[in-house]
């Protein structure tokens, strides 16, 4: 029994609040969604959609851009599923209260954190209605544009 | 609360078994690489139709011994030269000229021995002796030169592919000697551990000998050195040597080389160490063809404690230094000493989300690294912001004098150019700089990083050259990653408007999903300075 609950210790997952952080985009008109056209990778091993998420501001330049994008299988980033009770009982962020320079904070306060997005064609769809409907959620990166 | 078991490992397997089922029939050609070789390739049997057209002409004609005693110049004998085409290396000078360097398949080779203690077969072994093709930049023709790499011992010996004449390593040490293609000796180059640290010629030891190379300019930092000159020739395992003339040579560290030939007192070399057209009153005959004269760089640059106290970004400088693309427009400076125009520091800059900035005030070029952004960035994302800023320096020193600058031949037409395509789009200093880099510098700032890539971080770029085969690249990395990379930094201005509005049709990438794509392929880049 001992040894059981060492090995469950072992194998269960150690993410906790800081680890991860979810941003549910629901202003969802504002962000436009381009997948990657290869669904396959460059050596031709089909895997999961990649996509570009992007939302950009009045001013010429100022965008972010959120990623769903690897080159390698062994690369490949995570989708978890959850309900909506759980997201919002979990250490999340509505996108729409984040102006531009929010975003360079929430990267640089955030290094070590892994960010989960729910997008907007899940948030802004009759799902959000259903009782218990469970979410996908996407490991994403954030890119935001730097000048020079 | 937290996230389920993400069951990376299983979906992973799956995507594994299924990836090979659809291996043979899932492939979608990639339609970028090719085209540049392709490119590059018809590019080169224009030299090679060039030199089978003009071979015969490019050796002078027979003259007599006198010429050759009263120059006091050194010419060793002449034979053909044969290029193995299927070795070479295309890079731009500074100045803009495209060379192609290709390695000489012959079995003969010259080399100099100024140390007897080692075995003189070794040594020619591991020599590499190439044919620089330089295009003219107006007329139809190439300049041919000779360049023969001589590293001091076995740890500096290269194969073709890791050294040429823009690409010298930080660990290779040895001479390289240029010679014209009907070999007159041009100019020598000491290198120790990648950088120049002296120049040499040669002339034929005689009576005179001290007195022709004007030794008594006592310059301290010269010394005079005699060397042999062997004729190695290789046939399977049989090695002739021959011994040929006899040497002197005024060996002088950098900053001294004898200036006092040129009856303008300017230095006999130009950018890179290049000979220039000064050199062919001793070094060529007249009316060789030899590459011209390019400006002096006209930035000199502070390096501010703030850059030196900062272990990383210290090491990229150095690093960059060495680069004959940055020699070509600034020189480096770590003392107040010398009379400086410019400076590079670490610090806060205006716009805290920008990566660099370079301020114009009135004539001091102010070029400050954000502090707060670099400890994040990848090595070669600092390269590229420094190169960046550097350029913009040069754009507002070139401006102020209404002159040339060794980035672009055309620059003031090339300017009106930009300026009447954008006219009335924005007003923004930064904004024009930003939309001249993009119509007129970015395959060449593109081409320089990739350089700077290759010879200053030749660890990461092999790694890196073998990652982006799975990432857009199957042939390995090319020039359009390194564009990619400038873009970056010009993201706002007009022209990366232009470029983000080009659509393609799937399975088609556009110039955008190419971007997106190697924006992502920079954070798989390293800190590794």
């Amino acid at each position: 029994m001992i040894l059981f609950l060492s090995a469950f210790l072992w194998l269960a997952p150690e993410e906790s609040d800081s680890d991860f952080q979810i941003l549910i985009l629901d202003d969802c008109k504002e962000w436009s969604i381009s997948e990657h056209p290869w669904k396959t990778n460059e050596q031709g091993v089909v895997q999961k959609q990649r996509f570009f998420v992007e939302k950009s501001w009045t001013r010429v330049g100022q965008y972010v851009r959120i990623s769903f994008f690897w080159f390698y299988p062994e690369e490949e980033l995570a989708t978890i599923n959850m309900t909506y009770s759980q997201i919002i009982n979990s250490n999340y962020q509505y996108t729409s209260e984040l102006s531009f320079e929010d975003w360079f904070c929430l990267l640089s306060k955030n290094i070590d954190t892994k960010f989960f997005v729910l997008l907007p064609i899940d948030y802004c769809s009759e799902k959000c209605f259903v009782l218990n409907q469970e979410f996908i959620l996407y490991e994403i990166n954030i890119r935001l544009p730097f000048t020079e | 609360m937290p996230p389920p078991t993400y069951k990376k490992v299983a979906r992973f397997g799956l995507a594994m078994i299924f990836g090979f089922s659809m291996l043979i029939s899932a492939c979608i050609p990639e339609p970028e690489s090719p085209k540049i070789e392709i490119s590059e390739n018809s590019q080169l049997m224009k030299v090679r139709e060039w030199f089978e057209e003009n071979k015969t002409k490019l050796r002078l004609p027979e003259r007599g011994s006198n010429f050759r005693t009263d120059a006091q110049e050194l010419i060793l004998p002449f034979f053909e030269k044969e290029p193995d085409w299927d070795q070479f290396h295309h890079y731009y000078f500074p100045d803009g000229r495209e060379v192609f360097e290709i390695n000489l398949e012959n079995v003969q080779t010259y080399i100099s021995i100024s140390d007897a203690s080692e075995d003189v077969a070794t040594q020619a072994n591991r020599s590499i002796q190439n044919i620089l093709f330089v295009k003219h930049p107006t007329e139809n023709r190439f300049d041919p030169l000779i360049a023969r790499y001589y590293p001091n011992e076995e740890s500096s010996k290269r194969e073709f592919k890791e050294i040429s004449y823009q690409m010298i390593d930080e660990k290779w040490s040895g001479w390289i000697d240029l010679f014209t293609y009907d070999e007159h000796y041009f100019i020598g180059f000491q290198v120790e551990k990648g950088q120049i640290t002296h120049t040499r010629k040669f002339k034929q030891e005689g009576q005179d000998a001290k007195k022709a190379i004007g030794f008594e300019n006592k310059d301290v930092r010269c010394a005079l050195v005699t060397t042999d000159w062997l004729n190695i020739t290789v046939a399977g395992n049989v090695v002739t040597i021959t011994g040929l003339n006899s040497t002197t040579s005024q060996s002088c560290g950098m900053g001294s080389y004898d200036s006092g030939s040129q009856s303008n007192g300017s230095p006999s070399y130009n950018y890179g160490g290049f000979p220039s057209s000064g050199v062919g009153s001793s070094g060529a005959p007249s009316g060789y063809p030899v590459p011209e004269d390019v400006p002096l760089p006209k930035l000199t640059i502070e390096i501010d404690y703030s850059i030196t106290s900062n272990a990383r970004v210290d090491c990229i400088v150095k690093k960059l230094a060495m680069s004959s693309f940055v020699k070509s427009i600034a020189e480096f400076t770590n003392t107040t000493e010398v009379p400086t125009n410019s400076v590079l520091k670490l610090g806060p800059i205006t716009n805290a989300t920008a990566n660099g900035q370079t301020l114009d005030m009135n004539g001091y070029y102010n070029i400050t690294l954000n502090a707060n952004k670099i400890s994040n960035m990848k090595s070669l994302e600092i390269a590229r912001t420094i190169l960046h800023e550097l350029v913009h320096a040069e754009i507002f020193a070139t401006l102020k004098e209404k002159g040339k600058s060794p980035l672009d031949d055309n620059f003031p037409a090339n300017l009106d150019q930009y300026i009447a395509l954008y006219l009335n789009t924005d007003s923004r200093v930064g904004d024009k700089h930003h939309n001249y880099m993009a119509t007129t510098l970015l395959p060449r700032m593109g081409s320089e990083l990739m350089e700077i890539h290759k010879t200053q971080f030749p660890e990461e770029f092999q790694r890196f050259n073998e990652y982006v085969k799975g990432g857009g690249y199957p042939k390995g990395l090319s020039v359009d990653f390194y564009m990619n990379m400038f873009w970056g930094g010009m993201e706002g201005s007009v022209a990366f408007e232009q470029l983000k509005a080009i659509t393609t049709y799937s399975p088609l990438l556009s110039p955008y999903d190419k971007y997106k794509r190697d924006i992502e392929l920079v954070s798989r880049l390293t800190q590794n300075c």
